[in-house]
């Protein structure tokens, strides 16, 4: 498939932008420019994205700065090995927010992850002054647990990807994301109902839904109480069970940004900040009734079994 | 494999103790395994401190309820699935 990159007039009006994730937890300058592809994706890939439905998302190229990032006929990226830099060229057919937002959402953590700070494909909101993530693969339903708990009360960090900073012998700070939640259409409807929506982006059918009515943000950095894996057992209640650190492990990894999984150092590095995560952050599997019905009852488990671990660490 | 066995790593595996269990990961092949806590105990007793499968069996026979040929059956096999993982060198 090819990708057709070239810039749009719209896209070419930001040719150099700077981005901040937290206050100054990761910094990337974003260069929007050029026509055609970028060189680093016509090389050979050695690593992909596919969606839960198996469709190709995005492929990974090794490049002489750095990386390539191409997502199929939207967009390619370029990440310096650093992570502090990222070149992109938008597709005709993708205007600026479209590659801003592909550049928040998958890009902008992946180059966080090149700068030492651990990422993780997680929902999170904030319970009794600490943040819970919600962990699992895409599809799961992480935006759709965190846009309902969002809206019974619990100011969200993120909906797609939690930053981590780690601390000496405490919990991790858990670093706002994005201030607004990307909901599938019958979730946006049942849970954002009359909310703004922002402009639909050309790559997604996702609604995004920015925060403010129901869905307050949470801007500041919250110390990580515990991790929730979403899982797809079906259950008639929450059921709520503890996983092994070990065990854990092995979610954070699949769940964690990447770039380039064949790197040692960087395979090394994450198998480490993993470690000390599962160490020192209790980690729950969650099942629940997979019903919109349903879903404030969840909400409600979920808070009561997080506070009772504040209370009772 | 046999008792008398001795192993070592391979290049490229880097362990990790978590609340009693271990975390392996191979670095060339990007997977992740874990030990539960009579895995956990055969590989210090193989891995760090040197020593056979068989006194891993010893050690694991003194500090775990299960009989011998149990612990020897369960130990050649865990020796033998680390081998096949890349994760371990046999040395007779």
């Amino acid at each position: 498939m090819k990708c057709s990159a070239s810039v749009t007039s719209d896209s070419a009006s930001i040719p150099e932008q700077d981005f901040v994730w937290g206050e100054g937890r990761a910094r990337v300058r974003l260069s929007i420019g050029g026509s055609g592809s970028l060189a680093p994706c016509a090389g050979p890939a050695f690593h992909q994205w596919l969606s839960p439905c198996g469709s190709l998302r995005a492929t990974f190229h090794h490049s002489v700065a750095g990386y390539g990032v191409r997502f199929p006929d939207c967009a390619e990226f370029e990440i310096s090995r650093d992570g502090a830099h990222v070149a992109a060229v938008g597709a005709a057919s993708l205007d600026t927010p479209g590659l801003l937002h592909l550049f928040w959402n998958h890009v902008f953590p992946l180059a966080a992850s090149l700068q030492g700070l651990p990422v993780l494909h997680a929902g999170a909101v904030e319970i009794g002054g600490a943040a819970v993530a919600f962990l699992g693969p895409s599809g799961i339903g992480k935006s759709t647990l965190t846009a309902a708990m969002a809206r019974n009360g619990f100011p969200f960090l993120t909906d797609d990807a939690l930053a981590l900073v780690l601390q000496d012998d405490e919990a991790p700070l858990a670093v706002p994301g994005h201030p607004s939640i990307r909901l599938w259409q019958d979730s946006a409807d049942r849970l954002a109902g009359s909310e703004p929506r922002a402009g639909a982006v050309a790559f997604t059918d996702k609604a995004r839904v920015p925060a403010g009515g129901h869905f307050t943000h949470c801007e500041g950095e919250r110390e990580l109480r515990c991790i929730y894996l979403l899982g797809d057992r079906a259950v008639k209640d929450a059921d709520i069970q503890p996983v092994p650190a070990a065990r854990a492990v092995f979610d954070l990894a699949q769940s964690s940004f990447l770039v380039d999984p064949g790197d040692r150092q960087l395979l090394a590095r994450q198998f480490e900040l993993l470690s000390r995560i599962a160490t020192r952050v209790p980690v729950f599997r969650v099942d629940y009734p997979r019903s919109f019905e349903a879903l404030d009852s969840v909400c409600h488990a979920i808070a009561t079994h997080a506070s009772e671990l504040t209370v009772n660490p | 494999v046999n008792l008398t066995d001795k192993v070592v790593p391979e290049e490229g595996v880097v362990v990790t103790p978590l609340q009693g269990e271990l975390v392996l990961l191979h670095l060339e092949t990007s997977n992740y395994y874990g030990l539960d806590a009579v895995g956990a105990r055969a590989w210090e007793v193989l891995v760090t401190q040197g020593g056979s499968i068989a006194d891993a069996c010893a050690a694991i026979a003194l500090e775990f309820d299960a009989e011998p040929p149990r612990i020897e059956a369960d130990l050649l096999a865990l020796v033998a699935a680390l081998q096949g993982a890349k994760l371990v060198r046999v040395v007779p």
